[in-house]
């Protein structure tokens, strides 16, 4: 589904992404994990078209190469993401905003009754139906993330990049996001590649880690594999020593 | 109707006010006058309601682009030979390609709303100055008489004063473009535009093509705003460059736009028959006063007042529990849309 080869990002001298690879395969839960600063954001931003890559990046989405299109192209060919500091349209009502994630999240263009429908069905996922009519801002932030992924959900993706979605939460919200997640790709049969901070929520959910400091992938592995990877566990130590 | 356009009985309702509202005072050329600059102003609030209220691109060339369509229609029908209503679309889609261009180039390289502003009045001051100076065209600052479109001939055959029939013709422009705004910000394009205004980032991550969505915005209003200054000029029936600069034309759009209220359905309106009502006061009492006055206004309702007088009048009614009843069109979203 998603493959990419040699992913590197430089600002100025630093080099925040730093030729990694990697492939998401259909029906995948892939988790992105990584001391703070390691460029994590920063892949995602690649790989949606926000930030362009240096040139020998290659990136493809269901065999399509995806490097040269815009974010908005990239969002249409059923890739969508989330954002580390949550970004709902705020004076739309929740519906509103999941409406028009369904009417320009597809290639193919559909009617407003289409649109409201898989908006409908989107919220109802997430467990947001009965907030339709309230305005975005006016949810408590737990609930904010939850209306982001709607809204990705409604335009039927086929990989979404959730961007650190359980920081903030409470343990039981973290536990039910953590299952709207595994339903994600249950019931609708979307992969997910997810950056997360908290261990235990994305421990728990995926299906292969890829570690990555300063910008280069240090491991890759199940999260056994992870939990016990030596490299890992010194990569955590060192950050922690530095902060 | 109101299943086809909502709000629409509303509408209909203003627009049949407007019908009746030169009755009274058919044969004072001068409140003929006043209402047809009432509507005239409404157009170019409604367009910079559409580029600047929901697509946050500050437009200061409206009295320019307003010239471009006066000119061009004028001389596409001369040097051509065709009618007027045969020039004036296209002079409309130039204004509306110029439009376009902005938008575009502003959209491509993320201008701030501050940079647009600059911009445009660059283009303004561009634009004023080749009235002045394209003499063999537009006759320099003397100008030229303004009499296109055959109403005259209309008039003669109704009987009525020419002024009139250009009031109805204006009140017709009118009414199309607010039907076009109403559609407008109740499709698909008042969601990309609102999802824009808010956060493009978030706009684009969701599959919305920004540039495109600012792109149509600008044409929009450059076609309204070039219709709106060749009735301007034909309600003068003479043209001259003093017609269209920044004073005569953007700060006063710009005023009505704002008391009215913007992303108002109605705020063009209510603002326009506000400002023009000001005008005729200060016209009888201060007229050289007048630049210095709407200036100073415009500086006050950017610091106090920019949510405008229909939000402020809903707020004023409901702090008393009384509903105006009816919405206005506008979405939800849209409608609570006030201070920024
Ligand atoms: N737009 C930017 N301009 C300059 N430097 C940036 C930018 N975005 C991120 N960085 C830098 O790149 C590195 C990686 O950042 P980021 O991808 O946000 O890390 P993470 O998400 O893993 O915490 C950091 O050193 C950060 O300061
Ligand atoms: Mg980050």
């Amino acid at each position: 589904m998603l493959e990419a080869a040699n992913i590197r990002k430089k600002f100025g001298g630093l080099v925040a992404v730093d030729g990694v690879d990697l492939e998401i395969g259909n029906g995948e839960i892939v988790g992105l994990i990584g001391p703070n600063g390691a460029g994590k954001t920063t892949l995602f931003n690649t790989i949606t078209g926000v930030l362009e890559p240096e040139q020998e990046t290659e990136i493809t989405f269901n065999g399509e190469d995806i490097v040269a299109l815009g974010t908005h192209e990239i969002a249409r060919a059923g890739l969508l993401r989330t954002f580390q500091i949550v970004r709902v349209f705020g004076e739309m009502s929740v519906f509103e905003n999941a409406v028009a994630g369904a009417l320009f999240g597809t290639e193919e263009s559909i009617s407003q009754e289409e649109a409201e429908d898989r908006a409908r069905e989107a919220l109802a996922f997430v467990g947001l139906e009965d907030k339709a009519d309230m305005q975005a801002e006016n949810l408590p932030i737990a609930q904010q993330k939850q209306l982001e992924l709607a809204r990705a959900v409604a335009s039927e993706p086929d990989l979404v990049l959730l961007d650190e979605i359980a920081s903030g939460l409470t343990p039981g919200e973290i536990e039910e996001l953590s299952d709207t997640i595994r339903r994600l790709r249950d019931e609708l049969g979307i992969s997910v590649f997810w950056i997360e901070h908290i261990m235990d929520a994305i421990m728990g959910t995926a299906d292969r880690i890829i570690v990555l400091k300063s910008g280069e992938k240090i491991a890759e592995g199940t999260p056994e594999e992870i939990r016990n990877d030596q490299v890992v566990t010194e990569a955590y130590l060192g950050a922690e020593d530095e902060s | 109707m109101s299943d086809f356009l909502p709000g629409g009985r509303k509408l209909a309702l203003v627009g049949l006010l407007f019908v009746l509202a030169p009755l009274p005072v058919m044969g004072s050329g001068y409140f003929v006058g006043v209402l047809s600059r009432t509507l005239l102003f409404a157009l170019f609030a409604i367009a910079l309601n559409i580029v600047f209220g929901h697509n946050d691109q500050l437009f200061l060339f409206m009295g320019g682009l307003g010239g471009i369509g006066a000119y061009t229609t004028a001389l596409i029908a001369d040097s051509v030979g065709v009618s007027a209503w045969l020039a004036l679309p296209v002079a409309a889609v130039i204004a509306g390609l110029i439009g376009l261009s902005v938008s575009w180039i502003s959209a491509r390289r993320s201008f701030t709303v501050i940079l647009i502003s600059i911009l445009t009045l660059n283009l303004q001051l561009v634009f004023s100055e080749a009235f002045i100076g394209a003499r063999g065209l537009t006759g320099g600052s003397t100008g030229f008489p303004y009499e296109l479109f055959t109403l005259s001939g209309i008039a003669e055959a109704a009987g009525v004063p020419t002024a009139v029939v250009i009031y109805y013709v204006i009140l017709a422009f009118f009414l199309a473009a607010m039907v076009l705004y109403i559609w407008l910000i109740n499709s698909k394009y008042g969601i990309a535009f609102e999802a824009i205004r808010e956060d493009e980032m978030a706009a684009e991550s969701i599959g919305i093509d920004v540039v495109r969505y600012k792109s149509i915005a600008g044409f929009i209003a450059g076609v309204i705003i070039a219709i709106a200054g060749t009735l301007l000029a034909r309600e003068a029936t003479y043209i001259t460059p003093s017609i269209f600069t920044f004073l005569a034309v953007d700060v006063i759009a710009l005023v009505v736009l704002i008391v009215g209220g913007i992303r108002q359905t109605y705020g063009p309106i209510v603002g326009a028959v506000i400002v023009e009502a000001i005008e005729a006061i200060l016209g009888t009492y201060a007229a050289n006063w007048r630049t210095a006055i709407f200036g100073a206004l415009l500086i006050l309702l950017f610091l106090y007042f920019r949510s405008g007088v229909i939000v402020k009048a809903q707020e004023f009614l409901e702090d008393r529990d009384v509903s105006l009843g009816g919405g206005n069109g506008g979405t939800a979203a849209v409608d609570t849309g006030g201070d920024g």
